[in-house]
């Protein structure tokens, strides 16, 4: 008994020490914690800091150097051109040769006497220092043409272009100067929010520390008053100890019990289960459910291996079109292929029924244990192959709804359309209609309440309304009147939803915007129903917000009058409509979505573009932004270019 | 090594595809800016591969697709376009092309699939 006494006493006291030594190390812990991010906050700020001078720095040299080679170019290619005798370029080509090195730098990287250059990271600049590029060689080629041919009216031609070339480079190297000296301009602003917050951080972390050694030293005293305590308690505990003792063996015997009623239980839930369940040692079966020797038809998993199969892979069919799981996959065994993509749904073929297969790994004395789970999914592949075949019917209806290319090269001069539904049918949509002659046509580009089916459901009507619309006004000599046609949409939309009064049940309707073009009269009318126009005119961006105003919607006013914005094309002029799709778009990681903002920045800097040019920067921009996030909305930008007509 | 034309309307579009087929280690031996220009060029050329954009001007891609598959039924076309509509993606397959591959990309993305494209064909 005094052995059994002095060991609980000795128990006792390990614990105490424990205990201390548990507070201490969770005071290290926090003390550690916290001169890890005072740390890691130096780091990053002097790694900003450094970003800022070594990344920035040079590229906004690099790019002064593009516009100083390609200037140089440019003069000796004159001074070459004026001379009778002298036709030799090599100097005009070392200097496009350096230009284009430097753009190469600000992309991938390089280094030199002037420097060290680090690439750049964001997508759209790099689209557009390749069109820099793309520029550079044209120039060249086009200096070399000049110099080959000897008719005045070529060389004229030529001399325009390689003028329009420089000035093209120029004015886009201009562009990414700018856009660096803004993000030095914004990053040395949030260099200094940084310093600000290490400052708060040190002060935080000396604060951190003094409390820490406070606590740690009323702690220490505190254990030492509780050891003295403890002393006493203890005897009184030991007697209580040897009880437990003696009905431990009685509770040992009944535990041994309940473990065999636990696997009665095991096995009796394995074997109710739908789902066939199959336990392999090293790829051998050695255990599965009822419901596997069911769908097999034996009685024996003896019987199966003997007479059926010894390997559960050798059942897979092999020849399905569909992307199944077969013996062998990737140079992996099925059950690696399963495990190595185990985020992703992995499905087999067993006797024309499809499983869905999942596969838990575990190691047991050595051996590789896996449990295998194959759920029967026939029945529900077969629903969802017939509704996926019911919708891509639909997306076939709901393209046939848009118009053709033709269509847009007969009024535009160019154009480009994104039209990126979230699901394989949206409730974005583009119309084009042409109007009474040949000189008119009728944009209409719409955002209709929802996505995926039901959003096309309401498509489907918009497209019906508009075609009476087109019906009535090829029958008449009215001017068209995009203002009043919305309010005919909000009308009918209402009045076929039955959405005039407040109890009822749908509430569809649309935002979106509505372009009347007149070629002859060199005119553009817009209205608008929460969708902006983007106008592009002599390089000057325009946006006409548009009404506030939702048309069809319970809640929209069926008197609500719309803006007309009339705009007068004077030269080429570029306009942009888009659904909120493009701009509502979640960044990866971050939650932003892509912001109006960088919309008419993109607006801004590539409106000088061509216009399939524009497209991929477009759609390269989003991407970068996007990343690996899925798209929330239909996503839906139109462009069009028109030019005068005298 | 394999050969390849790339026909894309969008000069950025083509340049990119370049610098991606390039860096898989491969060789684009042609480039054309509309279907037609692309028809052509495959008589040409016999590109070993060829790039497609669907929407262009003069002759689109599924044309474009039909006629380089008149002229010789084992080019192998890769559809490269931003076009999600999956009937027009539908009718590229009918007309002959055997792969898609969906504009925006990453240059690293475009340069996997070639390889793994390449191998499988």
């Amino acid at each position: 008994m005094m052995i059994l006494q002095y060991c609980i006493y000795l128990e006792s006291i390990k614990t105490i020490r424990n205990n201390i030594l548990k507070k201490s190390s969770s005071i290290f812990r926090i003390v550690l914690l916290f001169g890890i991010i005072f740390i890691t906050t130096i780091y990053y700020s002097s790694y900003r800091g450094n970003e800022i001078v070594d990344k920035y720095y040079p590229l906004v040299d690099a790019a002064m150097e593009i516009k100083l080679e390609t200037a140089y170019a440019y003069i000796e290619f004159k001074s070459v051109k004026n001379s009778i005798d002298d036709k030799n370029i090599d100097t005009v080509l070392e200097s496009i040769n350096r230009a284009k090195w430097y753009s190469n730098a600000m992309v991938y990287g390089g280094k030199n006497s002037e420097g060290t250059f680090l690439g750049l990271n964001k997508q759209h600049i790099k689209s557009k220092i390749d069109l820099i590029l793309l520029d550079l060689d044209d120039f060249v080629s086009s200096m070399e043409q000049y110099l080959k041919i000897d008719d005045l009216e070529e060389r004229s031609k030529l001399t325009k272009k390689c003028n329009f070339l420089f000035s093209n480079i120029m004015l886009k190297t201009d562009n990414i100067e700018t856009i660096l000296q803004s993000t030095i301009s914004r990053d040395l602003k949030e260099y200094k929010r940084l310093k600000i917050g290490l400052t708060i951080i040190a002060i935080l972390f000396l604060i951190m520390q003094l409390y820490a050694i406070y606590r740690s030293e009323k702690s220490r005293l505190n254990f030492i008053s509780i050891i003295e305590n403890k002393k006493e308690e203890l005897s009184a505990k030991v007697e209580e100890k040897t009880k437990e003792l003696q009905n431990l063996n009685n509770n040992l015997n009944l535990a041994f019990e309940e473990t065999e009623d636990s696997k009665i239980f095991f096995r009796t839930t394995l074997d109710g289960l739908k789902s066939m369940i199959i336990v392999m040692r090293n790829y051998e079966i050695i255990d599965v459910n009822r419901a596997f020797l069911n769908f097999f038809d034996v009685e024996t998993l003896e019987y199966f291996k003997g007479n059926i199969s010894n390997s559960l892979g050798n059942l897979f069919e092999q020849n399905t079109t569909h992307d199944y799981l077969h013996m062998n996959r990737d140079g992996m065994t099925w059950v690696e292929y399963v495990l190595h993509y185990k985020s992703e749904e992995h499905k087999t073929l067993i006797k024309n029924h499809v499983f869905q297969v999942n596969i838990e790994k575990s190691i047991k004395n050595r051996d590789t244990i896996y449990v295998i789970t194959l759920n029967d999914i026939t029945e529900l592949e077969q629903a969802k192959i017939s509704l996926e075949d019911s919708i891509e019917y639909a997306s076939h209806i709901q393209h046939s709804l848009v118009p053709n290319n033709e269509l847009f090269r007969k009024y535009c001069d160019d154009f480009f359309v994104i039209w990126h539904p979230r699901d394989v049918v949206g409730g974005d949509i583009y119309l084009l209609e042409e109007l009474r002659n040949d000189d008119e046509m009728m944009l209409m580009v719409v955002d209709c309440t929802g996505h995926g089916v039901p959003g096309a459901f309401v498509t489907m009507l918009v497209k019906a309304i508009e075609r009476q619309i087109v019906g009535r006004i090829n029958n008449s000599d009215e001017v068209v009147n995009p203002a009043k046609l919305l309010s005919v949409f909000n009308k009918s939309m209402k009045h076929l939803l039955k959405q005039e009064n407040k109890d009822s049940i749908s509430n569809s309707g649309f935002d979106g915007g509505l372009l009347y073009y007149n070629k002859k009269e060199n005119k553009l009318i817009y209205a608008g129903a929460k969708t902006p126009l983007y106008v592009v005119q002599n390089g000057e961006l325009k946006v006409y917000k548009s009404d506030r105003h939702s048309l069809g919607y319970k809640r929209s006013n069926s008197s609500y009058e719309f803006t007309n914005y009339i705009i007068d094309i004077t030269g080429n002029t570029q306009i942009y409509i888009t659904t909120d799709g493009f701009i509502d778009q979640i960044g990866d990681g971050n939650g932003f979505s892509f912001g109006k903002t960088n919309f008419t920045n993109l607006i801004n800097e590539y409106s000088m573009e061509i216009l399939s040019d524009q497209q991929e920067i477009f759609l390269d921009a989003l991407l970068e932004h996007q990343g690996e996030t899925p798209a929330n909305d239909d996503i839906t930008v139109v462009s069009l270019k028109f030019k005068r007509y005298n | 090594m394999a050969t390849f034309l790339i026909i894309d309307d969008s000069k950025l579009a083509r340049f990119k595809q370049e610098k991606s087929i390039e860096a898989a280690g491969h060789e684009v031996i042609a480039m054309a800016e509309n279907g037609q220009e692309g028809v052509d060029k495959y008589k040409e050329y016999n590109p070993d591969f060829v790039t497609l954009d669907i929407e262009m001007p003069i002759l689109n891609g599924i044309e474009a697709t039909k006629l380089i598959k008149q002229y010789d039924k084992n080019a192998k076309i890769i559809i490269v376009s931003s076009v999600v509509n999956k009937t027009v993606i539908k009718e590229a397959f009918n007309a002959g092309a055997l792969f898609n591959m969906k504009k925006p990309f990453k240059s690293e993305v475009l340069q996997r699939q070639i390889v793994r494209y390449i191998s499988e064909n």
